[in-house]
């Protein structure tokens, strides 16, 4: 117990305090109630479930604690109505107790009594039941005060499940029928509205939220009575269009109020079938732009149309009563009436009805664009007038809006909806751009092609503030989320695509006219991977092209079209990037195109770069590694260009800044001496415009030896440096017999086995020292190589033949 | 008075929206289906006499709003009860999912004496929706969960076809009768009726 004398403090332990002394009386009251009721005495058992009955009477207690009391003296009277039940079995009739329970002192105790025995009278048929109910729910007029007036009214409900004159009821006939059993449920309904409206308007305005809370408490008393009006089995369509429907409207809409308005249409669209909604929308849409300006609308609105997009998928048929009630049109002027009609309804909130009408025209009409269309014309017109660019909330509505087409639908095609633009023009800069985004996300998940330079153009219009700067959108860009968009629009690139490959080429010239105008930063993203298409392009018309098609856009216009890209992107400066685009170009020019001048020129291009903008020895280093592979693979250069790009590269090799790059780049230049020769081909053969593979043994062994002198340079320099743990120097000799071996397996009559036993030794001595024999890497790297010798030395085939000399 | 004879059942049925909770309710008590969706609103109960062995009992079902909205007044008609229905429908994962929810959300709402073994009975309703071909949960996956939460009685049924209803509410009957806890008895100090304001709570209280 609570220490005596200080009594509670907060409001929910003073609850908790008037419902314990309350249901502490009540359970006193009942015990002698349940004596009474066993000792078969009727007086006593009225006064003293009258005696628990008092206690319903409090006005302390808030809703869900009144409900607690309302329960426990709920369960207690279910013994009263036994007794009452037997009551009859003892041949009393129950117009004398209809009588006797009246003589209860107060009006409350009074009234619940009535309503039990007017249960069991019911039940009895002594009566017709139209006549109690109808008696019972005028009776019920005597409690005016809200809370208690609701639960009463409630009990009488409850009590009364069952016994109304429902067709097929066994109450029906003499009873009534199923009239006077809707008629006994609205006049409950609406006096039990009325009574919680006038809540409302009782008390102080300081209390308005607590009696706000506590209406929302109640509101499933009132709501109650339309489920008992949906259950009951005489409730057809005509009368619910007729009888019920009207009545119930008429109720909504003249209380004027806010919490009652928004809480019964709910009820109605949830209580009541799809059916009857379907074929009463004039009423029910009628109604919404009466309603009082502080209720959500679009809630109302979307809670409809999602009851009816779900009707309309569970059977094709129903789409079809849904085009003669022409549902759309008529859900569409109500939102458009009620956007008008309410000049107070924020706009996030008219973005939202639409939202709900949309998603309703996607799922009953999923193919029909035009709709759509028709939504977005609407929505615009609504909000022009509603200023919705400085609404944060309204434009994230709007986003979600313009969202759910593109994921429903072909973006591409959506995007050319003539009023998806204006939709999107409502939006601030910076959402703009956020919108922006969703579209090539959506692009990006749903693989959609964009095939043609109107479609391209179309896209980049909606996309802008992606591609250029638009004031208002770069403040609060940091450069990571700069680099994500820019890295989705280089993605958006490889969805451009066209069968036809002169369109991809204009496609092609389009975009790169776009991405010009976004400056470099954004070129460094955009262009790459434009040049990559570009030179798929090429295979494509190449293709065509021995197909014998006629074409406009050949490979060579398309290269120079590629030339003119990466020359951009090198100006950026992005010579790295450039350099390696220049040579994969080349690459294509030569083995793709056969087209030797423009081959050149692109080697000639990276040349340029390589001389003049590579910033350090190690980017060097990869450069010329690139530039070493891309000219050995290249078989379309005469010898004279061959040549000059040749000594081009092995006179890189040789002014590299460090002694190891230089070693291992000269053996990789001696490869340039060295092409493979493609299965299928003799050594001499050349087709097609594809010269001969080289075969230099002179060259390479040139090479090879420039490549071992470097190495003793570089051995002398560390011991000059006394560095005598360096072995630097050894890995080079490592590296170099293994290209001497290459070239050994190879054929090259250069390498005899004797220069190689040479090598091998010289290299053995160096592994010698103890300094190698630390070094892991480079004693596993020696013992592979060994390793791969005593292998080859195994083979049975003419390999094995060819090592057979060599001793390790 | 404490010999007083229970003859009153209470049981709640509790579930998603759209599971079918009224109409299991309709179909065991009234015989009738209605394939129309109408959302209860609020709580409410229908009676029906029930045998069960050798004694008639009446149940006095509580079919219950799914839709949140319409549960304003909260759960008070929980306490007391005597048996808990969980339904769910068999071609819905989600309102299996749910079970859990409604089970703790009743366990603490109505706080039975004793919670791990307070009667509940699952049904996995509308089995007949396209002959099955649309199930989403398996009836071994259900009764393995009804096994999990301390062998809870699983039924599969269709209150369309009026398939295992009976069975299932005969086993809820049987279930909530086992249930007898000792009922709140109490017990007035003073018989004396002009001193009401003395009177104090129930020495069985402890």
């Amino acid at each position: 117990m609570a220490t005596l004398g200080e009594g509670p403090v907060t409001p929910q332990e003073e609850q908790v305090k008037w419902l314990q002394e309350a249901s502490t009386n009540v359970k006193r009251n009942a015990f002698y109630m349940k004596r009474a009721v066993d000792e078969d005495n009727m007086r006593e058992a009225l006064k003293y479930s009258a005696g628990l009955l008092v206690e319903l009477r409090t006005s302390l207690l808030t809703p869900q604690k009144y409900f607690e009391l309302y329960m426990q003296a709920f369960d207690e009277l279910r013994h009263l109505e036994a007794f009452f039940k037997e009551h009859h079995t003892k041949g009393r009739s129950y117009a004398d107790l209809y009588e006797l329970v009246q003589h209860a002192g107060s009006v409350l105790p009074r009234l619940y009594l009535l309503c039990t025995v007017g249960s069991c009278y019911i039940r009895s048929k002594e009566a017709a039941a139209k006549e109690i109910l109808k008696d019972l729910v005028e009776m019920c007029k005597g409690v005016q005060h809200p809370t208690r007036g609701l639960f009463l009214r409630s009990y009488l409900c409850q009590v009364s499940r069952g016994l109304l004159p429902d067709a097929g009821s066994e109450y029906e006939g003499e009873g009534g029928d199923i009239n006077d059993a809707i008629d006994f449920l609205l006049v409950n309904f609406t006096e039990m509205n009325k009574l919680w409206v006038r809540m409302q308007h009782q008390g102080s305005q300081r209390d308005k939220d607590r009696r706000e809370k506590e209406r929302q408490q109640l509101a499933d008393l009132v709501g109650k009575n339309l489920t008992y009006l949906s259950q009951l089995d005489g409730l057809d369509f005509t009368l619910y269009k007729d009888v019920v429907l009207p009545r119930i409207m008429e109720q909504i809409v003249s209380c004027k109020d806010d919490i009652a308005q928004q809480y019964l249409m709910q009820c109605v669209i949830q209580g009541f079938p799809d059916e009857f909604h379907l074929g009463t929308l004039e009423t029910l849409l009628g109604a919404c732009p009466e309603l009082q300006s502080g209720v959500k609308v679009h809630i109302i609105l979307a809670s409809l149309l999602d009851r009816l997009a779900r009707y309309a998928q569970t059977d094709p048929s129903v789409v079809d009563a849904f085009n003669k009630a022409d549902a759309f049109g008529q859900l569409n002027a109500a939102a458009s009436k009620v956007a008008t009609q309410q000049a107070e309804m924020p706009a996030a909130d008219v973005a939202a009805m639409y939202i709900a009408l949309l998603g309703f025209t996607g799922s009953v009409y999923p193919d029909r664009l035009d709709s759509v269309d028709q939504v977005l014309a609407a929505t615009h017109a609504a909000l022009q007038s509603r200023a919705t660019s400085r609404d944060a909330r309204a434009e994230k509505q709007l986003v979600a809006l313009l969202s759910i087409p593109l994921d429903k639908f072909d973006v591409v095609t959506v995007l050319g909806l003539n009023n998806y633009p204006h939709v999107m023009g409502l939006l601030a800069p910076a959402t703009q751009k956020e919108m922006a985004v969703k579209i090539v996300q959506v692009i990006l998940k749903n693989t959609t092609r964009v095939t043609s330079v109107e479609k391209v153009d179309m896209l980049f219009d909606f996309i802008n503030p992606l591609i250029v700067d638009v004031e208002g959108t770069q403040d609060d860009t940091d450069e990571e989320d700069f680099a994500d968009e820019q890295s989705l629009i280089a993605r958006l690139i490889h969805q451009f695509h066209s069968e036809d490959t002169d369109v991809q080429h204009q496609i092609l010239t389009a975009a790169h006219k776009r991405f010009l105008k976004g400056g470099p930063r954004r070129l460094k993203h955009t262009l790459p991977p434009l040049a990559f298409l570009a030179l798929q392009t090429v295979q494509r018309i190449k293709a065509r092209e021995e197909a014998g098609d006629a074409l406009d856009s050949s490979c060579k216009t398309v290269l120079q079209f590629t030339h003119g890209l990466i020359a951009a992107l090198a100006a950026v400066p992005m010579a790295e990037t450039a350099l390696q685009l220049f040579l994969a170009a080349a690459y294509s020019a030569s083995e793709v195109a056969r087209l030797e001048l423009i081959a050149y020129e692109f080697f000639e291009q990276a040349f340029i770069l390589y001389e003049e903008d590579i910033p350090d020895s190690r980017s060097e280093v990869t450069a010329l590694q690139s530039i070493v592979g891309c000219l050995h693979r290249c078989r379309v250069f005469s010898a004279e260009s061959r040549e000059t790009l040749v000594h081009k590269a092995t006179g890189y090799s040789g002014k590299l800044l460090k002694k190891p790059d230089q070693c291992r780049a000269v053996c990789s230049c001696s490869h340039l001496f060295w092409q493979d020769i493609p299965e299928g081909e003799d050594a001499g053969s050349s087709a097609d415009g594809v010269q001969p593979p080289v075969r230099d043994a002179d060259a390479v062994m040139v090479c090879l030896k420039r490549a071992l002198k470097i190495a003793n340079a570089a051995q002398q320099q560390s011991a000059v440096a006394l560095k005598a743990s360096d072995t630097s120097h050894v890995c080079l000799f490592v590296d170099i017999l293994n290209h001497y071996l290459y070239y050994f397996e190879q054929g090259n009559t250069n390498i005899t086995p004797s220069v190689l036993q040479s090598l091998l030794e010289l290299v053995s001595n160096e592994m010698a020292n103890d300094h190698c024999k630390k070094d892991a890497a480079l004693e596993a790297f020696y013992r592979n190589t060994l390793k791969h010798i005593a292998w080859q030395k195994k083979r049975e085939d003419g390999v094995g033949k060819l090592y057979e000399p060599l001793q390790i | 008075m404490a010999s007083r004879k229970r003859t009153l059942l209470k049981v709640i049925i509790l579930g998603d929206s759209g599971v079918g909770k009224t109409s299991l309710m309709n179909q065991y008590v009234n015989k009738k289906f209605s394939s129309q969706y109408k959302a209860t609103i609020g709580a409410d109960f229908l009676t029906k006499e029930v045998q069960v062995d050798d004694r008639l009992v009446t149940m006095q079902i509580w079919d219950t709003a799914g839709q949140e909205r319409f549960q304003s007044l909260g759960v008070a008609f929980y306490r007391g009860a005597d048996c808990c229905v969980l339904v769910y429908d068999v071609n819905v994962q989600k309102t299996f999912d749910n079970l859990d929810n409604w089970r703790d959300e009743f366990l603490i709402q109505a706080s039975p004496n004793d919670p791990d073994n307070f009667p509940f009975v699952v049904l996995g309703n509308k089995i007949d929706v396209e002959e099955g071909r649309s199930r989403a949960v398996t009836e071994k996956k259900a009764k393995q969960w009804s096994t999990q939460k301390g062998n809870i009685p699983y039924f599969e049924t269709s209150a369309k076809e009026d398939t295992n209803v009976d069975a299932a509410f005969q086993c809820i009957a049987r279930n909530a009768l086992k249930n007898e806890t000792e009922e709140e008895m109490y017990i007035p100090d003073t018989v004396d009726m002009n001193t009401q304001q003395t009177a104090s709570k129930a020495s069985s209280c402890c």
